[in-house]
């Protein structure tokens, strides 16, 4: 057998496996089904992390929400997610730069510095207030525009729905984060704890109605993931343009038990 | 999450959002903008009660959706499964559902403004008009309408809020639930939804 064998830089295992999502999610097209039928092959997987990532929203995010909404004024919500948005600036213009949206980088580099400025270090934003369109792009969208199918729907642990496509694009857009490379990993970790709970007190009703209407809230949750994200890759939500009719609205709109 | 949202609100409109009024050479955003207005006045009318705004919205509803239609686009390739007295049990529960579920929404309604921004024609004759929900709080919301043509007229068939289309949601749904038990029990879980007044979240210990 082999003599000792080496122990993996850590560096390098991290890079190692992204290299492997990556080629996983390019051979993901072969595997994937059409638009409308959801590609799910790991339903079976998905399920029970779906049930372990609503139980741990159950028991423990909505109850730190619901009390963290009690005590924060709405105003501060809304200021918190202001500035995390912000923050986010570098990865939406690099994204649009490299889908080849020069107007939307332009946008979103002048959203940033009126939001910087007059809307005091992004805690403001102005810029809607001028009715400035806001960019929102990321690297599972720009892997979209270039043609990558999204692959097998994903739940995953603690972070909830994505694709293939997608977690390899957050991957990617982690990296781009600029902070983490200087701040102490204590305060990263302490900003990211309070920006998902700023998030989650904002939606709790939202959450609430999704999950006592739905009547499969696993398929209400991926049929609704899916279908935003496809939007967002297709541009086709609050751009008021027109677009070409999607090959996927055949199937919806004239479903073959019509043509009978 | 702000699909989440979205989707709210294109359920809400979609069970609110029609109106009675002859069609005839309506251009499908006249169709909206009308249709709209007049839902935002009955929601907005202090002296209406709930169950009065509720009936009124369903007769607008009647009046400007194609339920025919609907219920054939959200069983999708399923529709087939069903027997003939299946398809109008299963239009009947779907329509309280639609009811039960989003006529809640109705008392919440805040100060909300729909500004039609577009609209493209489609395959085969529809339409989709695009509008954009502006709230008091919160950023706007797109909100799509498509359109199909009904003896010459303009219907509502579907309501797509964010890029998340109702009928193409809840065809996600019923496609798993009759993968699993077939029609009768899309009926039974539809019929126990609208039993318990639209699913108030069950606790989790009594699971």
């Amino acid at each position: 057998m082999s003599p000792k064998r080496r122990a993996p830089e850590p560096n390098r295992s991290a890079v190692t496996r992204l290299l492997l999502v990556l080629v996983l999610a390019l051979m993901a097209p072969i595997a994937s089904a059409s638009a409308q039928q959801h590609s799910d092959p790991l339903e079976k997987i998905n399920r029970p992390i779906f049930r372990f990532n609503d139980g741990v929203d159950r028991w423990v995010m909505e109850p730190l929400a619901t009390g963290y909404d009690f005590v924060m004024p709405d105003m501060a919500q809304t200021w918190v997610d202001n500035f995390f948005t912000n923050l986010r600036f570098p990865i939406v213009l690099a994204n649009c730069l490299l889908q080849g949206r020069l107007d939307k980088g332009a946008t979103s580099v002048g959203r940033f510095v009126l939001n910087s400025t007059v809307g005091v270090a992004g805690f403001g934003d102005p810029a809607t207030h001028f009715r400035i369109p806001k960019p929102n792009e990321d690297f599972g969208q720009t892997l979209g525009k270039w043609g990558l199918e999204p692959g097998p729907y994903l739940m995953l642990p603690l972070f909830g729905p994505s694709d293939l496509r997608d977690t390899v694009g957050s991957s990617v857009d982690g990296l781009a984060r600029v902070w983490p490379f200087f701040i102490d990993p204590v305060v990263t970790t302490a900003t990211t704890s309070a920006q998902t709970l700023n998030t989650r007190s904002l939606y709790l009703k939202e959450v609430r109605d999704a999950r006592a209407r739905s009547l499969d809230y696993y398929a209400f949750v991926r049929d609704a993931y899916l279908q935003y994200r496809q939007s967002l890759i297709d541009d086709k939500i609050g751009n008021g343009h027109g677009r070409e009719p999607a090959a996927s609205d055949e199937d919806l709109y004239f479903p073959t038990s019509d043509k009978e | 999450m702000k699909a989440l949202i979205a989707l709210t609100i294109a359920f809400v409109l979609s069970t609110t959002n029609t109106v009675a009024a002859s069609a005839g050479s309506e251009t499908p955003e006249q169709f909206v903008e009308k249709t709209t207005a007049d839902v935002i006045a009955v929601l907005a009318d202090k002296n209406l009660d709930h169950n009065t705004k509720t009936s009124r919205l369903e007769s607008m509803l009647d009046q400007r959706s194609d339920f025919d239609t609907i219920t054939k686009l959200v069983l999708g390739a399923n529709y087939r499964q069903f027997s003939e007295s299946q398809k109008g049990e299963f239009q009947k529960v779907l329509r309280e559902y639609l009811s039960v579920t989003y006529g809640k929404q109705i008392d919440l309604y805040v100060d909300q403004r729909i500004l039609v921004t577009g609209g493209r024609p489609e395959a085969r004759g529809d339409y989709t008009v695009q509008t954009k929900l502006v709230r008091k709080t919160g950023a706007d919301l797109s909100v799509d309408y498509r359109l199909r043509q009904k003896e010459g007229h303009w219907v509502l068939i579907d309501v797509i809020g964010e890029g998340i289309s109702l009928v193409a949601n809840l065809r996600s749904q019923f496609q798993e639930i009759i993968t699993h038990g077939g029609p009768d029990r899309l009926l039974q879980v539809l019929r126990e939804k609208n039993a318990n007044g639209g699913g108030d979240p069950v606790p989790v210990a009594a699971r």
